[in-house]
């Protein structure tokens, strides 16, 4: 085992944690603070990441597009949260048959609109080079996403702990009530978080789709991995998803090359024993309920 | 109870009388129902009497599954091969239940997910013992001292267990246990002040509810003469509690009526347009906004006049007069 | 904190337009849609409204009826999507006609999934009433069908590599007219050796048709004096090869043979040059690394990569020649290998029920029992021994031509012909 190897392995593990925090932040921000189930959350990943294809193939400059299909995606959750979520708050079962329906619905739509085959998002020209690191060459574009991955982390931290609508959200996560007694309207809060919650799952999607595809399926598949990541991590701080996804990140990667049989049992396992030791996972607060 | 019990009479008629109208495909589509209604139905009795919302159900169905692939074709008998899946399954259930059971709501929904997804994770990479992701054919053939011969016959075994089951879960929710179990879903603190060991009876319901969905599991390994992996992926158990949820929890016939719903569409509306989970998405949805609880209780609103009630919901009052009265 | 249920007319009429809306599409977007990926329209409606030429009305009314059972979604789907093209072409060339019989054609995805396969293979045969049926394209489906065929005593013409089906497995229902994965794999193995280097690092989808590949070609490799130093077995689906490519880099190999099918291959080969391994590390493999379909998309990645090949549009003989014209003219690209084995299976089909005289199982197995037909590839004869396609296979390179990466034919590596029995029973 030399040193580039490992080295490369912790790139590409870190790379994919840095897409799997993404998207593991909007969720846990939704479920924590809004206490919604919302298995619809790998849709605005996929979304996302269709709507970057159909940009790429009109040949919109991938700098644009990036904030096009983040800002399309948004509305569309505004609009999933008025017209449908907000009718079932509080009500678990419900959720869950609602976001499920929506789900199937667009997985299919997709299928419809785009085909059934897999596709790709390709790398836009500036990042499309490899840098060498010792006997063998690494893409720079996945650099770039490990980067993006960090800002949002550092944004979130600073939005968290040092802004006021960080300090609400905060506060809504210990004690939703308390907030709504303080006046401040809670109902618009709400959306906005939502919204949030969706346009990083889109950042997600746009960044990952050339590296990752863009394919039916993908929604579900990034669904349950998310929800391991904020269970390991632990819920309403970004701290949770960002050390659940790096471990997860690092596990897949890792895992394929050095024990394939083992690393999906074992992340099921790290789920379930952390379950089982500490619910609120490694760095999360108690769910508001 | 007596309502309860007509309607066990009337599907005993369905069930019995359906191979006498129906055609082969239509048939097999039936006994998938009826399979499915099985599992189903365990599912119900956790969501929607105990309280207990699990994403990891369909470990439970395909562990079933997989004892048939197994060992199946050792053990022969179809009688012998269906009491110990469920019994395997309901163990399963009875230690990861005990497991499990002390978490709070939102943490057990998640428990049982990475629970299934474990035991789906092991099906998957256990390549020479399991056939991993490609799955496995079946051999087993079902055999009750005489080999079956056609798909009637096992028709009317899967008919047959279906009935057996809706008659046992009668016959549970009206006994004390079962009452019990539907007041700790009730009210939990209240039903432990009375002295109700809140824990055992969740376990109680939760081990019936594995047992029987490895009953199903186990049937439908005779039936799909193939098992797979998905059998105990979350999205299977999902589909499950999708069902329960259209039918209407907290009702007897709500799951079975869901699981019917469900495999109709998927089958049937898939011969005519490919779209059919756009259309199964949009009555979901639709349900939801105005559906109010599920396909049952919109009956119940539409035939109120008839008093249909499926469960007594005073029975636990009762219970705690009793309990409580000198 | 939930909003009460009931809220303004406006909601509510919005809501129901949306679904009012889905609804009518969903329900009429089956037929007449062009996306490529729609599983169950019947061609009879899509040929109907385009087809030019030849009458459809038949001499009687002896109907022919062939479903098709292919991957139209997840990894293989451009393959499932090919066959379904050349067999509608074949179709809109002939009037809808086999012969002397009508043809109905009905098409289900079966998803790459072993259950949902068994259920639209239900839908086919106990619905539908076909009479023969036409693939799957993945191996682990033809598997899980096996048993169904020999019950239902349906003829099948899969596109898959199981090796099975010509030993273990043999059934009278069952030809087959694409190849073999053993001689895919065992072809070329010694070319390899010789040419490329005796160390290997293989690649190929953990599942049943990745490892008869490896197996086929690590015994003829190691009999040509190579050594296979490492394996990766990625799962299928995979999406980012990142950490096999990290690893490759880092052995001490000649050259990399890999068998990704699908638009896993099309990926790894993206990658393969992303990680600078394209002008330092050859690549070979089988016939995924020159077949259109997967190459096309990834560009001059695909440059320099040396492969087996037995199908390919620059083959000259007359039925493929007049094949690639139409192919090029109703899809706007060439056909690839699973658009050839789609459209020698009805050739195939064609001639043995010229032969049989009838559609009837028994008198088709007796037809379809080496068989010689004229099709893409050229002469071919269905070997009685195997019920497998006695077939010739090359060596190519991909090299820039004209714009686009296009194999070029390196050597004639012969005819390979299945072996009766597997090799060491």
């Amino acid at each position: 085992m030399n040193a580039s190897l490992l080295a490369a392995q912790l790139l590409n593990g870190l790379a994919y944690g840095m897409l799997l925090f993404m998207i593991a932040a909007g969720l846990s921000i939704i479920y924590g603070f809004m206490n919604i189930v919302n298995l619809a959350h790998g849709t605005f990943f996929m979304l996302a990441a269709y709507a970057a294809y159909s940009l790429a193939g009109m040949k919109v400059n991938f700098w644009l597009a990036i904030p096009v299909a983040i800002v399309l995606i948004m509305i569309f959750s505004i609009a999933v949260e008025k017209l449908l979520l907000s009718f079932v708050y509080g009500k678990e079962h419900e959720q869950v048959l609602l976001t499920f329906g929506l789900l199937i619905i667009f997985a299919d739509m997709v299928k419809w609109i785009w085909g059934a085959s897999p596709r790709s998002l390709p790398i836009p020209p500036s990042l499309d080079f490899s840098i060498t690191m010792g006997i063998l060459d690494f893409p720079v574009y996945r650099l770039f996403v490990i980067a993006v991955g960090i800002l949002v982390a550092v944004a979130l931290w600073y939005f968290e702990n040092r802004t006021r609508i960080g300090a609400i959200i905060r506060a809504g996560v210990d004690d939703r009530q308390m907030v709504s007694a303080l006046g401040i309207h809670v109902g618009i809060v709400f959306t906005g978080v939502f919204a949030f919650g969706a346009g990083l799952a889109a950042l997600s999607g746009i960044l990952g789709g050339a590296i990752l595809g863009v394919y039916p399926g993908m929604d579900t598949e990034t669904l349950i991995l998310s929800l391991v990541v904020i269970v390991i991590g632990g819920l309403g701080t970004w701290k949770g998803a960002f050390s659940g996804a790096l471990l997860v990140g690092l596990l897949e990667t890792m895992g394929q090359i050095w024990f394939p049989s083992l690393s999906m049992v074992l992340i099921f396992l790290c789920m379930t024993v952390i379950l089982l030791v500490k619910p609120t996972g490694l760095f999360g607060k108690k769910v508001s309920t | 109870m007596k309502k309860s019990l007509l309607l066990f009479l009337v599907l005993f008629a369905v069930v019995l009388c359906f191979p006498l109208v129906a055609g082969k495909f239509a048939l097999h589509l039936m006994m998938e129902i009826l399979i499915m209604a099985i599992f189903v139905m365990s599912l119900g009795l956790i969501m929607g009497y105990a309280g207990m919302v699990s994403l990891g159900h369909a470990a439970f169905f395909g562990v079933g599954a997989y004892f048939v692939a197994l060992l199946g074709h050792h053990i022969g008998n179809l009688f012998l091969v269906l009491a110990l899946g469920t019994a395997i399954a309901g163990l399963l259930a009875w230690i990861s239940g005990g497991l499990f059971i002390r978490s709070a709501g939102g943490y057990f929904l998640m428990i049982t997910l990475s629970f299934g997804q474990m035991l789906y994770a092991v099906a998957y990479k256990l390549k020479n013992v399991t056939g991993g992701d490609e799955g496995m054919p079946v051999q087993a053939a079902p055999d009750l001292g005489w080999k079956l011969a056609t798909m009637t016959e096992l028709y009317y075994v899967i008919g047959i267990g279906f009935l057996a089951w809706f008659l046992f879960l009668i016959l549970f929710s009206n006994s004390p246990a079962g009452k019990a179990v539907k007041g700790v879903m009730v009210n939990e603190s209240r039903m432990r002040a009375l002295g109700y060991n809140s824990i055992a009876y969740k376990l109680i319901a939760y081990t019936l509810a594995g047992g029987m969905a490895g009953f199903a599991g186990v049937l439908y390994a005779y039936f799909n003469q193939y098992v797979s992996p998905d059998l105990l992926n979350w999205l299977f158990s999902g589909q499950a509690m999708i069902m329960v949820i259209i039918g209407g929890v907290g009702t007897l016939i709500g799951p079975a009526i869901g699981a019917g719903f469900f495999v109709l569409l998927q089958n049937y509306i898939s011969s005519y347009t490919e779209r059919w989970p756009i259309i199964m998405g949009l009555i979901f949805i639709a349900i939801v906004m105005y559906g109010k609880g599920g396909i049952v209780h919109l009956v119940l609103q539409l035939t109120s006049k008839l008093r249909f009630k499926l469960w007594d919901g005073s029975a636990v009052n009762r219970a705690e007069q009793r309990r409580t009265s000198p | 904190m939930a909003k009460k249920m009931k809220s303004g007319w406006k909601h509510h009429s919005l809501v129901f337009l949306l679904i009012f809306v889905l609804l009518l599409l969903s329900a009429c977007g089956s037929q007449g849609s062009n996306q490529p990926a729609d599983g169950a329209t019947t061609v009879s409606e899509a040929a109907g409204k385009g087809a030019a030429g030849a009458e459809a009305t038949g001499t009687g009314n002896k109907t022919l009826k062939i479903g098709a059972l292919v991957s139209l979604s997840g990894p293989f789907a451009p393959l499932g999507e090919s066959v379904k093209n050349a067999v509608e072409l074949y179709a809109d060339q002939h009037g809808n006609m086999l012969g002397d019989y009508k043809l109905e054609l009905k098409f289900e995805d079966d998803e790459n999934n072993p259950q949902v396969a068994l259920r639209k293979y239900r839908q086919l045969v106990d619905n539908e009433k076909i009479n023969l049926l036409i693939g799957p394209v993945s191996t682990t489906v033809v598997y899980a069908i096996l048993n169904e065929i020999e019950k239902d005593k349906i003829i099948m013409l899969p596109n898959a590599g199981a090796n099975d089906i010509s030993w273990s497995k043999k059934s009278d229902y069952i030809y087959r007219v694409s190849m073999a994965s053993w001689q895919l794999a065992t072809a070329g193995a010694d070319y390899f050796a010789e040419h490329l280097g005796k160390k290997v690092y293989t690649i190929a989808p953990d599942y049943a048709a990745g490892k008869e590949m490896l197996d086929a070609f690590t015994a003829a490799f190691t009999a040509a004096g190579g050594e296979i130093v490492g394996q990766a077995w990625p799962k299928v689906g995979t999406n980012d090869f990142g950490s096999y490519l990290s690893q490759i880099a880092t052995s001490d190999i000649d050259f990399v043979y890999g068998f990704i099918p699908g638009t896993d291959g099309t990926r790894f080969i993206q990658q393969y040059s992303q990680f600078g391994l394209k002008d330092k590390i050859p690549l070979a493999g089988a016939f995924s690394f020159n077949d259109p379909v997967i190459i096309d998309p990834a560009g001059d990645a695909a440059e320099g990569i040396v492969s087996v090949l037995h199908y390919s549009y620059v083959l000259d003989n007359p039925i493929n020649n007049e094949f690639v014209k139409a192919y090029e003219e109703k899809y706007s690209k060439v056909p690839d290998y699973f658009a050839s084995y789609g459209y020698d299976a009805v050739l195939a089909i064609g001639k043995a029920v010229q032969e049989a005289g009838d559609i009837g199982a028994e008198s088709l197995v007796k037809a379809f029992d080496g068989l010689e037909f004229e099709g893409t590839r050229g002469t071919m004869t269905i070997d009685a021994n195997t019920n497998n396609l006695i077939q010739k296979f090359y060596i190519s390179k991909n090299v820039k031509k004209d714009g686009r990466i296009a194999p070029e034919i390196l050597q004639d590596l012969g005819v390979f012909q299945m072996p009766e029995n597997e090799p060491g029973n």
